[in-house]
């Protein structure tokens, strides 16, 4: 709309200041957009990345048990240490 | 010239280079959305998403028969030790004494969790510390109870052979025990060289060793 107002405010070479005015707004509004998209979308991928990384954690607990050897020694009395 | 009672207008080419930057800055602005993805996103169109998911898997060992006890018995006249080995299920045998293997079988330890792991096991006592006197020895030998139940072997020396117990350390000696139900038991035995002199604190007394088996990531 904004173009096609300003090439109806053109005539004979000249060509209506608000017409200009209204563009160059239109135009820094769309670069400002188009920062945001990218800058946000950086943020986006990053988190994402993070998120890639955690899936590749898997927490292993381990399990510790116990078991047990035992006797009983008798001395037999034949047998006399020297 | 002037419109409408404004004030006289910019020259054409001051208004085709706002025009140039105008349609530059649209160009910009769609190729951000077309290359970030925002059209596709906002109309369902996404092409992937990311879920986050952590897994907590928890390692279980079960020791079914976790006491080797060999009761009372005595080193036989004349001889300066006896050898008392257990063998796996079936009763434990002894060389040069008169304990009894009824009870002595080798410990039991399955994976019954549900992945691989690594087994290690590590003595409280070494055989100097188990019996004292002259010539002792206490040693264990890991092997498979299932068949192919260890797929990789930790400590070569474990496996198989009878090696001395391992006190400082855990001694790995499976890197690889198998989950799966009928082929993840393995068997733990033991080799004591009882010496006929040991010493008064240790004769007649309930000598006893704990053996700690922990089961961890698999390694291979």
């Amino acid at each position: 709309m904004a173009v096609k107002n300003a090439e109806k405010s053109v005539s004979g070479g000249r060509v209506s200041k608000k017409a200009v005015v209204a563009l160059l707004i239109l135009a820094a509004l769309l670069i400002t957009a188009s920062v945001a998209i990218i800058t946000s979308n950086n943020s986006a991928k990053v988190i994402a990345e993070n998120n890639n990384a955690n899936n590749a954690n898997v927490n292993v607990i381990p399990a510790v048990e116990s078991a047990k050897v035992s006797l009983i020694i008798n001395p037999n009395p034949n047998n006399i240490p020297k | 010239m002037k419109y409408n009672g404004e004030s006289e207008g910019v020259s054409r080419n001051i208004f085709n280079l706002a025009l140039v930057f105008f349609i530059f800055a649209l160009i910009i602005f769609v190729f951000s959305l077309i290359y970030f993805e925002i059209l596709g996103e906002t109309t369902g169109f996404a092409s992937y998403g990311y879920v986050n998911l952590t897994i907590n898997t928890q390692i279980t060992l079960n020791v079914t028969n976790n006491t080797v006890n060999w009761g009372a018995g005595m080193v036989d006249a004349g001889l300066v030790n006896a050898t008392l080995i257990t063998h796996g299920g079936s009763i434990g045998t002894k060389t040069g004494g008169n304990w009894s293997g009824t009870n002595a079988l080798g410990l039991f330890v399955e994976n019954i969790g549900s992945i691989n792991c690594s087994l290690s096991i590590q003595a409280g006592k070494s055989a100097a510390g188990f019996f004292g006197g002259t010539g002792p020895e206490y040693q264990w030998n890991v092997s498979n109870a299932h068949a192919n139940a260890c797929g990789d072997w930790g400590e070569p020396s474990s496996h198989g052979l009878f090696a001395n117990v391992n006190v400082s350390a855990a001694a790995v000696v499976c890197k690889k025990l198998d989950f799966h139900s009928g082929q993840r038991g393995m068997y733990i035995d033991f080799r004591l060289v009882v010496p006929y002199d040991v010493n008064s604190t240790i004769a007649n007394v309930l000598q006893a060793d704990t053996i700690t088996i922990s089961g961890d990531t698999a390694l291979a």
